[in-house]
C-alpha cells in the first residue's frame, strides 16, 4: 500500500500509544522506533514533522500530547488522547482473518474477532476470494516452532539436516533468524561445524533437537533482509548467467542490477552457495537460460542435464510457475 | 491588513487535519455541530471563519472527504440519530466519537493473574481462552506470509496492535517473509483486481501468457487473489474462453477496471481453497491430462513427501517409483522435471515426452 495518510495515521497513533505505554519518560532513539513501526528512519521523521506540526498551535484538545527532540532520538507521550491504537482497519482485519483462517480453530475465533476488533470483512467473505498459502506441513510446523522457541530462549539445536550432497549430517546450530523466501523456509544458524553462519532449508530437516546448552549471538552476524541476503555468502564464487531476450523482462525483476548485452540476453551474477541449487534454478528456464562461467559450474550443468549428477531436491517452491 | 502568520498561510497535510479532527472529536462527551466542527478544527477553520459561501461549501466537501476516507481505517464518524439546536436556532446535524468506536477493545488472556496494565478509557474487554491465544499465535505465523506484499503493511500493523496487550502474539523481528520482487506498477495492479474481486466487476488488463510467448489485452472476470509460494495469482473467469483461468499477477502489466460494466456473478461452488497447494503445473482449468513418470531414488521420495503425483507402481529394488500426474500446464510440468536430469523419464503421453526430449536436447547444445 502506498504510504498515505491512512498508513500515517496508523502509525503516529500506534506510536503515541506505545510510548505512552511504556511510560519512561526516556527519549527513544530513531532507529528503534523505526524498526517497532517497520518504516525506514526517514519515514519515521516525516511522521514525527507531522506531530510536531499539530502540536506547534495551542488546541485544548491536542494539549495533552507531549513531543520533544533530543540527541539522536524523541520523547512522546499523551496524558489523553491516543493511549491506545486504534481499532482495526478494513486491510487489517483482512490480514487478520486471513491468517486465522489458515489454522485449524481460527475460523470461530476469526467470526469473533474480525468484527469486535475493527471493520474486518465478514470469514464467509474473505473464505470465498483471499487464500495464502502454501500449507506448511505439520512436520515443518513443528521444526518451525522448536527453531522459534530455540532462538527465544537462545538455546542450541541439534541437528539432522540432508544437505545438497544427499547424505544427512548432524551438526549443532545456533538458530538467528526464520525466513520464508518464495514459499520456502530457512532457518538462518550460526554451525559449530562449519563455524560460519548456514541457511538450512527448513523442509530438509530430517531431526531437531532443543539442547539445554544456551549460545551467545555472535555480535558480528549479519541477518537477512532480503531474498539476496539468502543466496549471498562470504567466498562464495559467482556464477555468470544469461537469460534470452524473450523472458529477460520478468528476470530483470527477479534478478535486478544485471546488464543487458548487446544480443538482448540479460546477465546477471549469482552467488554459488550450493552447485545443486544453483543448477535448479537455472535448469528450470530450460534452454532460456545459461550459465556463462566459471567453467566448472558449466561442465556440473554438462553433467545435470546428462543425467551424471543427482538432484537430492525436487520442490517446486521458489521456482518460477505458470 | 491583517498580517497572517506563515502557519496559517501554509498548507495542512491530510494527516494532519485528520489528527486535529479525531482528537477534537474525542475530546467532547457531547454531540457537536458541523459548523463547530469546521469553525474549530484547524485546516478546515482557515478557509470556513470568514470565507465566502462557495469557500464553505468547498470545506463541506472537504469534510465529507474525509468522513468518507476515515471509514476505511474503521472510524465512522456519522451523524447522531438526534439533531441538536445549531447556532440559527435550528435543527441540525451533529456529531460524537465514542472511544469505543474509536479505539481497539482490551484484550485479555483468561487465566491470567496479577495487577492489570493501565485502562485509561471506557472500552470493552475480549477475553481470549488459552487455547484461542494458541490459534491466535499462529495465524501471527500465518500472517506473516503477506510480508512485503501490498497488504503486508497491514498485516505488520494489526499484529502490532494486537500485541500492545498480548505481547507475546506477534512474531519476533527475527521472523521474516519474503515475496518474490515485483516490479513498479504492482501496487496499482493489485489494488485494481481487488477491488474488482469486492465489487465484482470485471478488469481490462494486458497479460503475458507465457506458456504462448504472448502479450495479449484480456477482459477478466477475478474471482479470487490467492498468494502462494511467494507469487500472487488472480483466479478468474475468461469469457472470451468462458472457462477459469489463473493470472499471476507480475505478468500483468496494466489492468482497470471497467466500472460501467454490469457486475458479474461468482458461481456459488467456486472455492479459491481448490486452487491452493496445488502445484503450478495444476494452475489452470484447463481439462487435465494424465502423465505417467519414472522417477528414480531418492527423487522418488522427495516427490512423495511433497504429495505430488500418484504412485501407480513401485520400483522394487532400485527404490525408484511410477507416478502418475495430473498436468494442466505442459510447459511448467517440463520445466518442473528439467533438474531431474536422467532420473526422470515419461513414459506417456508421447507429446509430452518428445517435449521434454526437445528441451533436454537443447540444453545439450548449450552444455556439450
Amino acid at each position: 500500500m502506498p504510504d498515505t495518510a491512512h498508513t500515517r495515521i496508523q502509525r503516529l497513533v500506534s506510536l503515541v500509544a506505545w510510548m505512552s505505554q511504556r511510560d519512561t519518560g526516556r527519549p527513544l532513539r530513531y532507529p528503534r522506533a523505526a524498526r517497532y513501526l517497520g518504516v525506514s528512519e526517514r519515514t519515521l521523521r516525516q511522521d514525527l514533522d507531522v506531530l510536531a506540526r499539530v502540536t506547534e498551535a495551542y488546541n485544548p484538545w491536542l494539549a495533552s500530547l507531549r513531543l520533544a527532540f533530543v540527541g539522536q532520538g524523541f520523547v512522546l507521550g499523551s496524558a489523553g488522547k491516543f493511549r491506545r491504537p486504534l481499532r482495526l482497519s478494513r486491510d487489517e482485519g483482512l490480514a487478520l482473518v486471513l491468517g486465522l483462517l489458515g489454522v485449524s480453530g481460527g475460523r470461530d475465533l476469526a467470526r469473533r474477532l474480525g468484527q469486535a476488533l475493527g471493520a474486518a470483512p465478514e470469514p464467509a467473505e474473505v473464505e470465498r476470494s483471499w487464500v495464502v498459502g502454501p500449507t506448511p506441513e505439520e512436520r515443518l510446523v513443528r521444526h518451525l516452532a522448536l527453531a522459534r522457541e530455540a532462538r527465544d530462549e537462545r538455546r542450541k539445536l541439534d541437528l539432522t539436516y540432508c544437505g545438497a550432497a544427499g547424505e544427512p549430517s548432524r551438526r549443532i546450530i545456533h538458530p538467528y533468524q526464520v525466513v520464508q523466501a518464495g514459499g520456502v523456509w530457512y532457518l538462518v544458524a550460526w554451525c559449530e561445524r562449519a563455524q560460519a553462519v548456514r541457511h538450512f532449508r527448513a523442509e530438509r530437516v530430517l531431526e531437531l533437537t532443543p539442547l539445554e546448552d544456551r549460545f551467545v549471538p555472535r555480535p558480528d552476524f549479519r541477518p537477512v533482509r532480503r531474498a539476496s541476503d539468502l543466496l549471498a555468502g562470504e567466498g562464495h564464487p559467482r556464477a555468470r548467467v544469461a537469460f534470452s531476450p524473450r523472458i529477460a523482462r520478468w528476470l530483470r525483476e527477479r534478478y535486478p542490477g544485471g546488464e543487458t548485452a548487446p544480443d538482448g540476453r540479460y546477465l546477471v551474477e549469482l552467488p554459488v552457495a550450493d552447485p545443486h541449487w544453483l543448477a535448479r534454478e537455472v535448469l528450470h528456464y530450460g534452454a532460456e537460460a545459461e550459465v556463462l562461467e566459471p567453467d566448472w559450474l558449466r561442465e556440473f550443468m554438462g553433467k545435470m542435464v546428462r543425467g551424471q549428477v543427482q538432484l537430492t531436491q525436487t520442490s517446486f517452491g521458489g521456482t518460477p510457475p505458470t | 491588513m491583517t498580517r497572517r502568520s506563515p502557519r496559517r498561510l501554509s498548507r495542512f497535510s491530510k494527516a494532519e487535519r485528520w489528527l486535529n479532527l479525531l482528537a477534537f472529536l474525542l475530546d467532547h462527551r457531547y454531540p457537536v455541530t458541523r459548523e463547530e466542527i469546521l469553525s474549530q478544527v484547524a485546516d478546515y477553520q482557515r478557509d470556513w471563519v470568514g470565507g465566502s459561501e462557495s469557500v464553505k461549501e468547498s470545506v463541506r466537501r472537504k469534510f465529507e472527504r474525509d468522513k468518507r476516507e476515515l471509514r476505511e481505517l474503521g472510524v465512522v464518524i456519522e451523524p447522531v440519530a438526534t439533531q441538536v439546536v445549531g447556532s440559527g436556532g435550528q435543527a441540525v446535524d451533529a456529531y460524537l466519537l465514542k472511544p469505543r468506536d474509536f479505539y481497539l477493545p482490551y484484550l485479555e488472556l483468561e487465566a491470567v493473574s496479577g495487577k492489570p496494565a493501565k485502562r485509561p478509557y471506557p472500552l470493552p474487554t475480549l477475553s481470549l481462552k488459552p487455547d484461542e491465544y494458541d490459534i491466535l499465535r499462529r495465524a501471527a505465523r500465518r500472517v506473516l506470509a503477506l510480508g512485503d506484499s501490498p497488504l503486508g503493511p497491514s498485516a505488520a500493523s494489526a499484529l502490532r496492535k494486537l500485541s500492545f496487550d498480548l505481547p507475546g502474539i506477534a512474531p519476533g523481528e527475527e521472523d521474516l517473509t519474503l515475496n518474490a520482487p515485483v516490479g513498479p506498477g504492482f501496487e496499482q495492479i493489485f489494488d485494481v483486481l481487488r477491488r474488482a474481486v469486492e465489487a465484482r466487476l470485471p478488469v481490462r488488463c494486458r497479460y503475458y501468457a507465457i506458456g504462448r510467448d504472448a502479450e495479449e489485452d484480456r477482459v477478466i472476470e477475478p474471482y479470487g487473489l490467492m498468494l502462494t509460494w511467494g507469487h500472487w495469482y488472480c483466479i478468474a473467469r475468461a469469457p472470451d474462453r468462458d472457462a477459469i483461468r489463473v493470472f499471476r499477477l507480475d505478468r500483468m502489466r496494466r489492468a482497470e477496471l471497467m466500472e460501467d460494466t454490469a457486475c458479474f456473478r461468482v458461481p456459488p461452488e467456486f472455492s479459491i481453497r481448490n486452487y491452493l497447494d496445488r502445484p503450478p503445473w495444476e494452475l489452470s482449468e484447463v481439462p487435465p491430462r494424465p502423465a505417467r513418470v519414472r522417477i528414480g531414488f531418492p527423487h522418488s521420495r522427495w516427490t512423495m513427501a511433497e504429495g505430488l503425483g500418484r504412485v501407480v507402481e513401485a520400483l522394487d529394488g532400485e527404490g525408484g517409483a511410477v507416478f502418475e500426474f495430473d498436468v494442466r500446464v505442459p510447459d511448467a510440468f517440463v520445466r518442473w522435471l528439467l533438474p531431474f536430469g536422467g532420473q526422470a523419464e515419461i513414459l506417456e503421453p508421447q507429446d509430452l515426452r518428445d517435449r521434454l526430449e526437445a528441451e533436454r536436447g537443447r540444453l545439450r547444445a548449450i552444455y556439450g
